[in-house]
């Protein structure tokens, strides 16, 4: 697309995969994020033939430019087995302009995070559209209408989903039954599906998206990559893991990152236990539910983390302290990378971090659609206010 | 005020877990057993824990049960709530990092394999009404008395079972006989039963101390377990008397012989074995002693041994005071004899390699702890061979008892330290007293008498250092030098080497009857 | 009759062999290009010993950059990429071994179910033309072949049918999950199969003069036939580090440990269980390359002295297996590594005296990997998806991948009876219907050639 830049002009080019990728693996609330370098690979390729990707906010568009969200649902692993042919893009925007009375004038991420954070790229690099820099969940959440865009009223449907094997589908129906029709889907069709939703004018999306969320990838993902070259040019000098003197080095890259996002730390230290918890039965959520509970080494309280694909919450000494949809993610001080349950051990060393939510999820609605409850938690969301 | 009342006489966790429903449910965190528990909540969300009253038992649904994060969760409310205690069912992933987030919190936490429900209904039926709790409890306690055959064990028997409990059973003097003596922290709230002896007459006292905020029903549940002791008690005493006395009475009678039989050819090894040439070909039927071998009674005879005697005040009735004396040598000592012997009590180490030097701590350390009823102190013979060495050294450990008889309970000297003066202990002889009272006649008639008596003698031991003197004393040396002074001006000369010896001796002849410390 | 185990480094020329037997270590060195001098020196070392087996490491031999064949890749997918998008590979030793990329229609789920029939015509195409241009060497690579690797084998048996000179390799022999590091492994192994076959002909040659049967290190620290490397050259790669960890985990005389690899420059740290490295798939390969192939993890302290020390006690201080430090650079004949050598020791000492008294510090006569490659065992792993609705149903389901497993350690050589699970994982996937798992085993066993009572202890 388009040639050089103009002043002013933000674009996502070849240069800025690794920081999206590695802000993708941020913003996935650990156990999404894991084995999504291809999706990296495949981007940088897609780019290098396509051109960068203009980055725009949704104010400068023409308010009556029609847009939709772009994201996958399903599994990565299975992605990775099987990656977009880069043609899905393409028959989700044809279907979609059938419907919206025109062809599409811009994309928007369904959620900026995990693969979902490169694969609009992926589709407006191939539609040669601009990119809004916002997205509907600021996070990942395991159904895909848990959005602000849901918040706001936006109908999902008319819904456009490709499958691994170019199986097409155009779904009418309201935004639940067509998640679970979708989701069902995705099993049968190899694993994932790359959907097309959400379709609306870019002026709409003024309250019903959260602004600015592909900037904030990037700008995460550009400090983890810094740390990750400083780590690898400063004869590591040891990744001291950590016991408190002088400043170590995961305490830096936790200070950029609180920085960078507005995180709070709740706390670092070992973690004394990891193993499956409860099924809970009747939800419908997939994936299987797992428990860890990291030692925090300044305080000595126990920090219970409770994970059914993505981190839900994390009990202090038995209180609620965090809870979706706040983000919450593990930073591995051995490796300074993010890390997931699946990948780590009792005895490994971690910092729990809690990046607060879009101010619009911590509303009642936002709370119901996305809040413990909403992951079958019986639970108060710390912001409710407990007593 | 009512409820106040109420609130007192509750059950605590302890309770409930020692003769409660929570008997058969695993203990995950044990601390702070000793909360009254006022009542159950059963809570099948857990918002419903965050309206628990101090002091609820609560109890979590099967319902609740989602995994650690929601015991965890709980726990805490629980917690913030001062709940007596939290059950749980069991829920994978219950472990280590919940135990210990109870153990910081101090909050018992119960598993029950069972349905929860049916945990706390049963809890209920034991909050509501704490005295059929109770006499479950005084029942239990009655059907193990008579399983229990010692004073020790029947007043163990409640120390064990009766929850915050701590019970002694005191002499008339304030002796502790048995249990736990009881130390004196004002809170506490002390139950007291009369013990009669097996004849009739007040022997003794059951104290008990209850722990936690007095309680008028629990008292009246610890007293009424007391009283259901006396008897088994007062039989158990009898019973120990007349053991005590037949087993000194064979004891005595058992060393008598095998010293007899050691006297001029003495054999090593254990008499009274099989097969043992002691037991069946010793002169006058040595191996038994009153129709008892020496093995039934456990002693070794062979190898190494070093005897120790312990005395008693002679002003004071040895004989009376030797069941207790013997108990209270068991008590602390359990593995050797102790045998009336004489005017005290004889025993004694046995081993290869057992020394003097290992003895006199030993049974200074024995003296320290047991709980006679009469004050002892004791002498350590010399370590030697086999039945005749054992003859040989428990006839210095009667010698040196003799001068430790003077020093006060609590003191032991061998033989060998005390050297020949031993002795100059055993000349308390009538006659001799006698005649040293006309010698020393002058000395005695001063005010302080004795004291110049007891400083005389110092004197002599010390070969007329003053300063020794002073030390061996403990007084500063000018007072010894003042009654040196004192001493001299009732006629005595200290520097007539032909007196001394007779001096010395009248000294010693009157020590025993001086009344001194 | 007891039996002794040789194992041979080649590496930068030189030939480094220390032969194991129950009670000693013998070691010796020469150039390694001279045949004749190979097995002097190897009939040197054993002596009045039979050598029941000699095990290569040849994974410095294997060096993709100059095998010098290029290969053709065709991808078997579903969908063929639009304009090529996506397909191509960021890394510069890729782009230099293909010759020309391709993809054909077909390919399975994750499930094994069939996505699209085998586009025949449009494959033999390819082929084709491969062989029209001179290329050797064809790397086919289906989605999906984890689950159902027949489109793989069909397009094998067709391409070998219609051209019997070019050299085929498939890609669910090759590596595990992930379409595009998978197929980076098969288009390295592909342009090995020259090198490989090469190598291990020269390698079986050499054994068989001493009557003695010829095994391969592989980069997950097992050991491999020479007929299996022939054919998956890419097992072969970053042989050494593993070795390296056997050899030190077997001299220290433990089955699992924290192993720290001293060299003149640092400390690599490794994990040994039940006698096998522990692996990772997703490091970085030749050319830094991901590969989907298992390979020994080993973790670079670097600094020297006191500050590598540091880190690796505190590392074993919070491991609960025993700490191991070997001295991991050999070869006091060559006057130019004995600095090296010596630095390695210094290093090595300085950490050993800050670990507990329980580790152990390994200083070998011979050659560290040499020495591993002798002790090497027969393994295999196995990654692959499934989906179980019951734990019955996965239990069953995981003991049959178990039991495909121990069979692949019986085919490598394994005694009958020896072959065991060493690690059988079942991780669920995210955002799948609860019940679709990843299953990753791991299975070892006894070489066959190895009397019980002739093993190191």
């Amino acid at each position: 697309m388009s040639g050089p830049a103009r002043p002013g002009e933000r674009r996502i080019a070849v240069e800025d995969v690794p920081a999206l990728l590695a802000g993708a693996e941020f913003y996935s609330t650990s156990a999404a994020g894991e084995g999504i370098e291809f999706a990296g690979l495949w981007l940088e390729d897609l780019l290098a033939h396509t051109g960068p990707v203009r980055l725009v906010a949704a104010a400068e568009l023409d308010p009556a430019t029609p847009c939709a969200a772009v994201g996958a649902m399903g599994s990565t692993i299975a992605m990775a087995e099987l990656p977009p042919s880069g043609e899905e893009a393409e028959v989700l925007a044809r279907d979609l302009a059938g419907r919206v009375g025109g062809p599409l004038g811009a994309v928007m991420p369904l959620n900026a995070a995990s693969v979902n954070a490169l694969l609009p790229v992926a589709a407006a690099a191939v539609l040669g559209l601009p990119l809004i820099d916002c997205d509907g969940m600021g996070r990942v959440f395991p159904l895909i209408h848990q959005t602000t865009y849901e918040l706001a009223g936006l109908p999902l449907c008319p819904l456009a989903v490709v499958s691994a094997g170019h199986d097409s589908v155009l779904l009418d129906t309201g935004s639940v039954r067509a998640e679970r029709l979708a989701r069902s889907m995705a099993q049968a069709a190899g694993g994932w599906l790359l959907c097309g939703l959400y379709p609306t004018r870019a002026g709409e999306l003024g309250d019903a998206a959260i602004h600015g969320s592909m900037s904030r990838v990037l700008e995460v993902g550009r400090v983890l990559c810094g740390h990750a070259a400083e780590g690898a040019r400063r004869e590591p000098s040891a990744p001291t893991p950590g016991e408190g003197r002088g400043t170590a080095p995961h305490e830096r890259l936790l200070r950029e990152l609180v920085a960078a996002t507005g995180a709070s730390v709740l706390g670092g230290g070992r973690i004394v236990e990891i193993g499956p918890s409860v099924r809970q039965a009747g939800t419908v959520y997939p994936g299987n539910p797992l428990g860890l509970v990291v030692n925090d080494h300044d305080s000595g309280r126990l920090i219970r983390l409770e994970a059914h694909n993505e981190l839900v919450l994390a009990l202090a000494d038995g209180a609620l302290t965090a809870a979706v949809p706040d983000l919450l993610c593990l930073l591995d001080r051995g490796t300074m990378r993010m890390t997931g349950p699946e990948r780590l051990s009792a005895g490994d060393q971690v910092d729990v971090l809690c990046v607060p939510a879009a101010p619009v999820w911590h509303g009642a609605a936002g709370l119901a659609l996305g809040g413990p409850g909403a992951f079958g938690f019986p639970l108060r969301h710390p912001r409710e206010g407990g007593r | 005020m009512k409820r106040a009342r109420h609130l007192a006489e509750q059950l605590t966790v302890d309770e409930l877990v020692r003769y409660g429903p929570l008997a058969h449910a695993e203990m995950l965190v044990g601390e702070n057993l000793a909360r009254p528990v006022s009542r159950v909540t059963l809570v099948s969300e857990l918002d419903q824990v965050r309206r628990c009253g101090p002091g609820t038992a609560v109890v979590l649904a099967a319902g609740l049960a989602h995994g650690a994060w929601a015991v965890e969760s709980a726990l805490r409310l629980a917690w913030e709530r001062s709940a007596a205690c939290l059950v749980t069912p069991a829920v994978p992933g219950l472990t280590q990092a919940t135990a210990q987030l109870g153990r910081r919190m101090r909050l018992p936490v119960f598993i029950v394999a069972d349905d929860p429900a049916a945990c706390a209904l049963e809890l209920a039926a034991a909050i509501a009404s704490p005295d059929a709790a109770r006499a479950r409890l005084a029942a239990r306690c009655a059907e193990l008395f008579t399983e229990r055959s010692g004073v020790r064990g029947i007043v163990g028997v409640i120390n064990a079972e009766v929850p915050g409990v701590t019970v002694a059973l005191l002499a008339p003097d304030g002796h502790v006989l048995a249990g736990h003596a009881l130390t004196d922290r004002g809170a506490q709230q002390l139950v007291r039963v009369d013990v009669a002896g097996p004849d009739g007459r007040h022997w003794a006292e059951l104290v008990a101390s209850v722990a936690g905020r007095p309680s008028p029903t629990w008292a009246e549940t610890v007293r009424l377990i007391l009283r259901l002791a006396r008897a088994p008690l007062a039989a158990s005493v009898a019973r120990e008397r007349v053991d005590a006395v037949r087993d000194a009475e064979r004891g005595r009678a058992a060393l008598a012989a095998v010293l007899a039989a050691a006297g001029p050819c003495g054999q090593p090894g254990r008499v009274g074995e099989p097969g043992d040439p002691a037991a069946s070909a010793a002169p006058g039927g040595a191996g038994q002693a009153g129709g008892v071998p020496e093995s039934t009674l456990g002693w070794r005879l062979g190898g190494r041994h070093v005897a120790v005697f312990l005395r008693t005040d002679p002003a004071l009735d040895g004989a009376a005071a030797a069941p207790g004396v013997v108990s209270a040598w068991q008590e602390v000592v359990p593995d050797l004899p102790l045998v009336p012997w004489e005017a005290g009590w004889a025993s004694w180490w046995t081993g290869d390699d057992v020394e003097v030097g290992q003895v006199v701590p030993a049974l200074r350390r024995a003296l320290g702890r047991m709980r006679s009823p009469v004050p002892l102190s004791g002498g350590v013979g010399r370590a030697a061979p086999g039945p005749e060495g054992l003859r040989e050294s428990l006839s210095q450990a009667v010698l040196a008892a003799g001068v430790t008889v003077r020093e006060g309970h609590g003191a032991v000297r061998s033989f060998d330290e005390l050297g020949y003066t031993v002795m100059l202990a055993s000349l308390a002889e009538p006659r001799l007293v006698r005649s040293a009272r006309v010698v020393l006649a002058d000395l005695l008639s001063a005010p302080d008498g004795p004291v110049l008596v007891a400083t005389l003698a110092a004197l002599l031991d010390c070969a007329n250092s003053t300063s020794q003197t002073a030390l061996r004393l403990g007084v500063h040396r000018n007072t010894v030098l003042g009654r040196v002074e004192r001493i001299r001006a009732r006629g005595v000369d200290l520097d007539r080497p032909d007196q001394r010896l007779a001096l010395h001796l009248a000294c010693y002849a009157l020590l025993p009857g001086l009344g001194l410390a | 009759m007891e039996g002794a185990r040789i194992g041979v480094r080649l590496a930068a020329g030189q030939a480094r062999a220390a032969l194991v037997t129950g009670a000693e270590i013998r070691h010796a060195a020469c150039p390694s290009h001279d045949d004749r001098a190979l097995v002097r020196m190897l009939r040197g070392l054993a002596r009045d010993v039979p050598v029941r087996s000699v095990t290569w490491d040849v994974s410095d031999e294997l060096d993709p950059a100059r095998a010098g064949a290029p290969v053709a890749a065709v991808r078997v997918m579903p969908r063929l990429p639009v304009r090529g998008l996506g397909s191509g590979h960021p890394s510069p030793l890729l782009r230099a071994l293909l010759r020309r990329q391709a993809a054909v229609i077909g390919g399975h789920d994750v499930f094994g179910v069939e996505l699209a029939a085998l586009d025949v015509r449009r494959l033999l195409e390819h082929a084709d033309a491969a062989h029209a241009d001179g290329t050797t060497a064809l790397a086919v690579t289906a989605t999906g072949a984890l689950g159902c690797p027949g489109h793989e084998l069909a397009a094998a048996v067709l391409i070998r049918d219609a051209f019997p000179q070019l050299r085929v390799s498939l890609s669910h022999q090759v590596g595990g999950l992930g379409l595009l590091d998978r197929e980076a492994a098969t288009v390295i192994n592909a342009a090995l199969l020259g090198t490989a076959g090469r190598v291990v002909e020269r390698c079986a040659r050499v054994a068989a003069r001493l009557g003695a049967s010829a095994w391969f290190v592989a980069g997950d620290g097992g050991r491999i036939s020479a007929e299996r490397l022939r054919m998956l050259p890419v097992l072969g790669l970053s042989a050494t580090g593993a070795a390296a960890l056997t050899g030190a985990a077997r001299l220290a005389g433990v089955a699992d440990a924290v192993v720290g690899l001293a060299g003149a420059d640092g400390i690599a740290v490794g994990h040994v269980r039940d006698g096998l490295p522990h692996v990772a798939t997703d490091l970085p390969g030749p050319g830094g390359v991901r590969m989907a192939v298992p390979q020994a993890s080993l973790t670079p302290i670097s600094g020297a002295g006191q500050a590598a020390a540091a880190v690796f006690a505190l590392l074993a201080e919070h491991d609960q297996h025993t700490a191991v430090v070997a001295v991991a650079v050999q070869g006091p004949e060559e006057p130019d590594r004995a600095a090296g050598r010596g630095a390695a020791r210094e290093l090595a000492r300085a950490v050993a005296a800050r670990l507990p008294s329980a580790s152990v510090l390994v200083e070998p006569a011979a050659e560290l990997a040499a020495i591993g490659a002798a002790c090497t065992e027969p393994s295999a792993w196995l990654d692959t998806i499934l989906y179980a609705e019951t734990s019955e149903v996965l239990a069953r389901a995981q003991a049959a991948v178990e039991q495909r497993a121990l069979t692949l350690v019986a085919e490598s050589g394994a005694r009958l009876g020896s072959e065991r699970v060493v690690a059988s994982r079942a991780v669920p996937l995210s955002f799948l219907r609860s019940g679709s798992y990843r299953l990753l085993v791991r299975a070892g066993g006894r070489a066959e050639d190895v009397q019980p009572s002739g093993e190191p202890a």
